[in-house]
C-alpha cells in the first residue's frame, strides 16, 4: 500500500531561523496519525510547511505517491490536501454557510457543492441548524465544526487537524472527537495535532511524537503511551 | 532565569560615529565656503530652499520613517509655524527673530493636537486624517473673505487670504549687512536652521528613546509587551519634531518676506515626501540626500519642465519599488537592521 | 420650494457621482487594505479616453464607452501588476502602497497633460437637453449619471453578496491566510479586484466629464469626496459607502446653497476629521474589524 503522505528530510522555518530540522514521517491511506508534542516545538510550522503556506527549504513531502514539495498552496488543496488551521481562522463576518460554500469554490458543479454540503450537514447537524447565523456569532465548539466541515468542503483527501481540543470544555473535546472517530471509520485519512496525548491516542492508527523541529519516535499508541519518551519531553527528563 | 543583554541589541547597527562626524564636517565646510566661492544670488537663494526643506524633512523623518506614523500634516506644521511669525510681526510688531521661536511653539501645540487626533489611528487612517487637516485648513485660508483690517482702501483678511500675507517685513539683514550681502544673512540663518534641525534629528534617532520608537514602528505589540507606551511616545515625536520646522516655516516667511496659502498645496507635500522617501525612511542622512537629489532633479528638469511631474512620479515609484532603503541604504555595507 | 428640489436635484447628481468612485476606492480597501492615491488619475485616464474614442477618433459612443472602460480596466491591472503585486511582500505594504500609487499618478496626470494639453476640454458623449421640474432645469445628462450609478451599485453589492466571486473576494479580505488554505487563487481575486476598481473609477470619470469638462486635474476633487465618503462610511464598507455618498452629497448641496460655497469642503473635512477621532471604523459599520 503507498503512503497517502510521506514526508522525506524536510527542512522549514521562519526567515533565517530553522525550526524543522529533517521531518520524516509517513501513515496509510485511511489512517489517523497523531502528532503529539509540547507547545511551541513546531507541529504547527509542520502543517504550514506541507500546506504550503511555509517554504521546504530541504527534503521531500509526497501525497498519494506524487511529490508536492515546492507547489503553490492552492494546487496542494487542489490535490486534496486540507490544512485546517489552530485556532479556525474563520470568515467571522460571513454566515456558517458561506464559510462553508467558499471551501467549496473549487467545485466547477453545482450538484457536486450541493452533494458535498450534504454529507457535511449530515455529520455536523448543529452547522444545518446554524447556516445562516454570522460566523462569530457562534460558540468555541460550533467554530471548530465550522473549521472541520469547510475542510470537508473542500475536498480533503487528507484532512490535516491542528489542535482540533484547542480551548474547548472537556464534553465539546468529546464530541469532535467523535467527529474524528466517524471520519475514520468512513476511510478518511486524517493527520491530527495534539498536545493531549491521550485523546490523539484514543483515534489514531499511529502517533508521532515531536520534539524540538523533529520527530523521534513513531509507534502505535499503545506502545507510545508505554514508552519513557513522552515523560522525557514533556517533564524536561 | 534572565538573558544577559546582547550589548548589540544595544548598539545600533547603524551609527557610525567617524563616518556620520566626516561626512557632516564635510558637508558643512562646503555650505560655509560655497557662498563665497560663488556669490551667485540664484545659488544662495536654492541653498535656502535646500536648507528649510532638510529642516522640515529630517523633522518629518522623525515621525514618518523613525516613529512610523504616516502624518501627512508636516507641511501644514510649517504653514503654521511661518503664518504665525508673520502675523506677530503684522499684527504685534513682533520682530521675526522673536516670532521665529514664537512660531516654532506655536507649531509645536499645532502639532500635538494633530498627534493627539491621530492616536487611535494607525496607517492609512492617519494619512487621511492628516490630509483631511491640512487640506481644510489651505481651503479655509483661501477662501477667507472677512474683513479683519483696513490698510488704506484696501481690506485686509486676517489670514490673508488667497493673496497671503506679506509687509510683514524680514529679518533685517539689509541692514545689518549691506544690500550687496544681505542675501547672506537669510543664506546662514537657514543653514542654522537646519544644522539645529539634524543636531536634533541625530540625538532622536540614537537615544534610547529613538529605539523606543523604531521599537513601536518595527513591532507593536513587542513594544505593548515591554511597557513601552505608545502613546506616550507618539505626543512626544509629534511635539518633537514640530519645533524646528515651525521655525523654518517663520525663517520662509522672512526670507520670501511674504506667506501664502499655495506652500499647502499637494504638489510640494509630495515633493517633500519623495525626498523623504528617496533619500531613505528613518535613516539619518536619508532626508538630506533625498532633498539635494530632488533638487539637483528639478534643476535638471528645468529643460524638460513639461515631464518633472512625470520624472518625480516614476522616481517615487521605482525608488518604493527596488529602493526601499533610499539612496543611504546603497551605501550602507550590511543589511538593514530589522 | 425651489431651492429644495435645487438641493435634493444637485445633491443627487453629486452623490451619484461620488458614490461610484467611492466603491472602486473602498472595495480595493476592504480586500487588499491598498488605498489607491492613483484612482483620482484613473478617472481622468477614463475621461479622456471616452474622449479619445469618442471625440478625437469619431467612433460611436457604443464603441467609445467600452474603450474607456477598458482603458481603466487595463491601469487598475498595470497599477496590480507593477504596484501592488510587488509590494506585497513588504512589511509597510499600506504605507509604501499609499507612496508608490501617488508616482502612479503623477505620471498618467503628467502624460494626460502632454497628449490632450492642459486646457480643459468639452466631454463629446453628453447627452443634450433636459426638463423642467417646478421651475428647476434637471438635464437629461445628470438623470442618465443617476441612474447608472445606482444600477451600477445595485449591481456591485449584489455581486459581492451572493456570487461566488463575491464570496472569494470576502474570504480574501476577512481572513487571507484562511482563503489559501480553502484553495481560493489569492492572486485572481486581487487581479478581479483591481479591474473592477478601474473600471469604476472610468465609469465615474466618464459621468464626471460629461457634466463638467475634462481636465487633466479633474480628479483631484472626485478622489478626495471619495476618500470622505468612504471614512465616514468606514473604509471597506460597500452599501455604507453608497448610503454615505448621497447623504453626503445632499449635505454638500444645502451646505453650499444655505452657508456659501466656502463652507462645504471644510465642513466635510471637519466630519472626516471628528469621524476618525472617534469612530475610526465608520458611522455605518456595526463593529470595528467587520470587513466587506
Ligand atoms: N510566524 C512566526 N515567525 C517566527 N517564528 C515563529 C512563527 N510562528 C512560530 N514560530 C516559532 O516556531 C517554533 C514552533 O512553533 P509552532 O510550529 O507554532 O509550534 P507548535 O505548533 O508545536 O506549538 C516556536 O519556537 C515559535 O516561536
Ligand atoms: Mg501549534
Amino acid at each position: 500500500m503507498t503512503p497517502i503522505l510521506e514526508i522525506a528530510g524536510l527542512g522549514a522555518g521562519y526567515g533565517s531561523v530553522p525550526i524543522l530540522h529533517g521531518i520524516n514521517l509517513s501513515f496509510g491511506a485511511g489512517q489517523v496519525c497523531g502528532l503529539v508534542g509540547p507547545n511551541g516545538h513546531g507541529k504547527t510550522t509542520l502543517l504550514r510547511t506541507i500546506s504550503g503556506l511555509l517554504p521546504t527549504t530541504r527534503g521531500q513531502t509526497t501525497f498519494d505517491g506524487e511529490s508536492i514539495t515546492g507547489l503553490p498552496v492552492h494546487e496542494i488543496v487542489g490535490r486534496g490536501v486540507i490544512h485546517v488551521p489552530q485556532g479556525d481562522m474563520l470568515f467571522g463576518e460571513m454566515s456558517v454557510l458561506d464559510n462553508l460554500l467558499v471551501a467549496g469554490t473549487r467545485l466547477a458543479a453545482t450538484s457536486e457543492v450541493e452533494d458535498r454540503l450534504a454529507v457535511v450537514f449530515d455529520l455536523l447537524p448543529r452547522l444545518k441548524e446554524r447556516r445562516f447565523q454570522s460566523a462569530f456569532t457562534l460558540s468555541g465548539g460550533e467554530r471548530r465544526m465550522v473549521a472541520i466541515g469547510r475542510g470537508l468542503m473542500a475536498g480533503g483527501r487528507l484532512l490535516m487537524l491542528d489542535e482540533p481540543s484547542l480551548g474547548l470544555a472537556p464534553a465539546v473535546i468529546d464530541e469532535i472527537y467523535d467527529v474524528i472517530s466517524k471520519l475514520s471509520h468512513a476511510g478518511q485519512s486524517v493527520l491530527v495535532v495534539e498536545e493531549n496525548v491521550t485523546r490523539a491516542a484514543e483515534v489514531s492508527d499511529v502517533v508521532a511524537l515531536m520534539d524540538h523541529g523533529q520527530i523521534v519516535q513513531v509507534g502505535a499508541p499503545e506502545t507510545l503511551l508505554s514508552g519513557l519518551s513522552i515523560d522525557a519531553t514533556y517533564f524536561g527528563g | 532565569m534572565t538573558m544577559p543583554i546582547d550589548p548589540d541589541l544595544m548598539r545600533d547597527p547603524d551609527q557610525n560615529k567617524r563616518r556620520d562626524l566626516t561626512i557632516a564636517a564635510a558637508a558643512i565646510v562646503v555650505c560655509v565656503v560655497l557662498p563665497f566661492v560663488f556669490p551667485n544670488r540664484y545659488l544662495i537663494g536654492q541653498g535656502v530652499t535646500l536648507f528649510l526643506w532638510v529642516a522640515v524633512v529630517s523633522q518629518w523623518n522623525l515621525v514618518f520613517g523613525v516613529g512610523g506614523i504616516f502624518s501627512l500634516a508636516q507641511l501644514a506644521i510649517f504653514a503654521v509655524g511661518g503664518y504665525s511669525a508673520a502675523m506677530l510681526a503684522l499684527y504685534l510688531n513682533v520682530s521675526l527673530w522673536f516670532g521665529m521661536f514664537l512660531g516654532g511653539l506655536v507649531a509645536t501645540g499645532f502639532s500635538l493636537i494633530v498627534g493627539l487626533a491621530c492616536l487611535r489611528l494607525s496607517g492609512a487612517y492617519v494619512a487621511l486624517l492628516t490630509l483631511a487637516l491640512a487640506t481644510a485648513l489651505q481651503v479655509l485660508i483661501i477662501t477667507d473673505t472677512t474683513c479683519f483690517m483696513r490698510q488704506g482702501v484696501t481690506c485686509m483678511t486676517f489670514t490673508g487670504g488667497s493673496r497671503g500675507l506679506s509687509r510683514f517685513g524680514d529679518f533685517g539683514f539689509t541692514a545689518m549687512l549691506g544690500r550687496a550681502n544681505a542675501p547672506l544673512g537669510n543664506y546662514f540663518l537657514a543653514f542654522a536652521v537646519a544644522l539645529a534641525a539634524m543636531l536634533f534629528a541625530y540625538l532622536v534617532i540614537y537615544s534610547p528613546i529613538g529605539l523606543a520608537f523604531r521599537a513601536i514602528r518595527d513591532n507593536k505589540l513587542y513594544s505593548i509587551g515591554r511597557g513601552i507606551s505608545s502613546v506616550r511616545f507618539q505626543l512626544l515625536i509629534f511635539g518633537a519634531s514640530a519645533f524646528f520646522t515651525g521655525m523654518a516655516g517663520a525663517v520662509f516667511a522672512g526670507h520670501y518676506r511674504a506667506i501664502g496659502a499655495n506652500i499647502l498645496d499637494t504638489s510640494l507635500l509630495l515633493f517633500l515626501l519623495s525626498m523623504m522617501v528617496i533619500g531613505g525612511l528613518g535613516r539619518f542622512w536619508g532626508p538630506l540626500a533625498g532633498t539635494t537629489a530632488l533638487l539637483l532633479f528639478d534643476e535638471a528638469m528645468k529643460e524638460l519642465g513639461e515631464w518633472r511631474l512625470a520624472g518625480l512620479g516614476a522616481i517615487l515609484l521605482l525608488s518604493v519599488i527596488f529602493m526601499p532603503n533610499g539612496i543611504v541604504g546603497l551605501f550602507r555595507s550590511r543589511p538593514a537592521a530589522r | 420650494m425651489d431651492t429644495f428640489i435645487q438641493i435634493v436635484i444637485s445633491g443627487l447628481v453629486l452623490g451619484s457621482m461620488y458614490s461610484v468612485s467611492a466603491i472602486g476606492l473602498t472595495l480595493l480597501w476592504g480586500a487588499l487594505n491598498v488605498l489607491n492615491m492613483a484612482h483620482g488619475a484613473f478617472l481622468v485616464a477614463g475621461g479622456y479616453a471616452a474622449y479619445y474614442f469618442g471625440g478625437y477618433l469619431g467612433l460611436p459612443a457604443y464603441v467609445a464607452i467600452p474603450g474607456a472602460l477598458a482603458t481603466g480596466v487595463v491601469l487598475g491591472l498595470l497599477v496590480y501588476a507593477g504596484v501592488a503585486r510587488p509590494l506585497r511582500k513588504n512589511a509597510n505594504f499600506e504605507t509604501t502602497v499609499i507612496i508608490a500609487t501617488v508616482g502612479v499618478a503623477l505620471v498618467i496626470e503628467n502624460l494626460v497633460q502632454k497628449g490632450f494639453g492642459a486646457y480643459p476640454l468639452k466631454q463629446p458623449l453628453s447627452l443634450q437637453g433636459g426638463f423642467n421640474i417646478a421651475q428647476t432645469f434637471v438635464p437629461w445628462n445628470s438623470v442618465l449619471v443617476c441612474v447608472v450609478s445606482i444600477v451600477l451599485l445595485v449591481l456591485l453589492d449584489f455581486v459581492v453578496r451572493k456570487t461566488r466571486y463575491g464570496r472569494m473576494i470576502r474570504a480574501v479580505a476577512q481572513n487571507y491566510e484562511a482563503a489559501r488554505l480553502m484553495g481560493i487563487r489569492t492572486g485572481a481575486v486581487y487581479r478581479f479586484v483591481f479591474a473592477i476598481s478601474g473600471l469604476m473609477a472610468a465609469i465615474s470619470g466618464i459621468m464626471l466629464s460629461t457634466a463638467t469638462t475634462l481636465s487633466p486635474t479633474m480628479g483631484y476633487d472626485p478622489m478626495l469626496k471619495a476618500f470622505i465618503v468612504c471614512v465616514i462610511a468606514g473604509l471597506g464598507e460597500v452599501r455604507g459607502a453608497l448610503i454615505a455618498a448621497f447623504a453626503l452629497g445632499v449635505l454638500e448641496a444645502t451646505v453650499q446653497f444655505q452657508l456659501g460655497v466656502r463652507f462645504a469642503l471644510p465642513l466635510l473635512l471637519l466630519l472626516v476629521v471628528v469621524t476618525l477621532i472617534f469612530r475610526p471604523q465608520g458611522l455605518l459599520r456595526k463593529n470595528e474589524a467587520s470587513r466587506l
